[in-house]
């Protein structure tokens, strides 16, 4: 009876029964299997080594740039949340007198349709081509991650108020929004396609 | 301990400090030294070069978060591998959750390819061929046993099973690839390598 490759290699491992031991030395069968088995495994360790795709280190920044933001928001998220909780159980949200907008409503826009329409023109610039080529200075990065969180947290507020939010707070929120998704046109209209500084106004 | 994939390369204190800090220039020296012993892994644990790409994503984007926290326990190249390991398992643990590979394995190892054990070049690359279709369990074991220098009670820890596990794994690796290389040797010990290939699926 021969030696299982279990035994074999247990015995190439510097393991195994002393019988198997013995054995080895009066089978030349099980001798040879267990030579081609190291030979085996010094093939496995000669195989080449193999070179990673191009670019991979840059889309591991990307990604992990990615995954940072989507923390922030969720960090946001839920500090603007726990607020929020507790000042509606303060019953500062839903009494208008009591809301202190941040800032005045911008002049130009005399109700709240006319901020959502804003906001929904400035996105669509935002969504041409022309303002999604990469940012390339680090600070500039920084700034439009910073704009967007802070859109988020604006977003969750007018989303979890929803229609019981206050007339003036409703406007202080789109208010800011827009001046927000303004600065962010701005942020990201300083790089275009061919990296030339162009002002929102001009796309 | 063999460093066969390069896991050991010397590593600067300065640069692991600079790196932990967040400096960009130390991260991508880490990157451009691990790199190839990481995606190497990553593809033959898992067979796969796209596979192989998204455990270096995974593994760098692991050592991104957790290298602050890193405190220089052991060689650092161990730590990354052990990254690269649990990465590769996951992957399998999902998959196995989402087919029955494993139940098929055995069933499509008849060899449709023909080895050409006289040429070197040729062995390269039929190896290549028949570890890639190997099991996946089998594949890993032999691969960190053999090549990484694993023991098997570290094996039997990163699955979370036993020694004796491994042991029959490795076991398996070991008559697949001899049968598919050298197909008139495996011949011979026909009876051993029923009885050893049913002790590995017990």
């Amino acid at each position: 009876m021969h030696l299982t490759t279990e035994d074999l290699l247990a015995l190439r491992d510097g393991e195994g029964a002393p019988e198997h031991r013995r054995h080895l030395l009066q089978c030349p069968e099980c001798a040879r299997r267990l030579e081609s088995m190291t030979e085996l495994s010094s093939e496995l360790r000669d195989l080449p080594a193999l070179e990673p795709p191009v670019g991979a280190w840059e889309r591991i920044l990307a990604a992990q740039r990615r995954q940072q933001r989507a923390r922030r928001v969720l960090v946001w998220a839920a500090a603007a949340a726990a607020l929020l909780v507790m000042a509606v159980t303060a019953g500062l949200v839903l009494r208008p007198e009591a809301t202190t907008p941040s800032r005045l409503p911008d002049a130009r826009f005399n109700d709240i349709a006319d901020l959502m329409n804003a906001s929904r023109e400035l996105e669509m610039v935002l969504r041409s081509p022309s303002l999604r080529s990469p940012v390339l200075r680090p600070a500039e990065a920084a700034r439009i991650v910073a704009l967007e969180d802070q859109l988020a947290l604006i977003d969750i507020q007018l989303v979890t108020a929803g229609d019981g939010l206050p007339r003036s707070s409703a406007l202080a929120l789109w208010s800011d929004r827009v001046e927000l998704l303004d600065e962010l046109v701005r942020a990201r209209g300083r790089f275009d396609g061919e990296g030339k500084f162009r002002h929102a106004t001009d796309l | 301990m063999t460093d066969a994939s390069g896991f050991f390369a010397e590593v600067d204190d300065l640069v692991l400090a600079r790196a932990r800090r967040g400096d960009a220039d130390a991260l991508a020296l880490l990157y451009a030294t691990f790199a190839r012993p990481v995606y190497t892994l990553g593809c033959r644990l898992t067979g796969a070069a796209e596979s192989g790409e998204d455990i270096l994503q995974e593994t760098f984007l692991e050592l991104l978060r957790s290298l602050p926290s890193y405190r220089g326990d052991g060689a650092f190249g161990s730590w990354l591998r052990r990254i690269v390991v649990s990465k590769a398992l996951m992957r399998r643990r999902r998959a196995r959750v989402r087919s029955v590979e494993e139940h098929r394995e055995f069933s499509d190892a008849a060899g449709a390819w023909t080895p050409a054990p006289e040429r070197r070049w040729q062995l390269a690359f039929d190896l290549e061929r028949a570890l890639a279709r190997l099991p996946e369990a089998a594949r890993v074991v032999v691969w960190l046993h053999d090549v990484e220098g694993l023991t098997h009670a570290e094996i039997a820890e990163a699955f979370g099973r036993s020694e004796s596990f491994s042991k029959s794994q490795l076991a398996r690796a070991h008559d697949r690839l001899r049968q598919w290389l050298v197909p008139e040797r495996s011949i011979e010990h026909a009876p051993d390598d029923r009885r050893s290939a049913g002790a590995a699926r017990r």
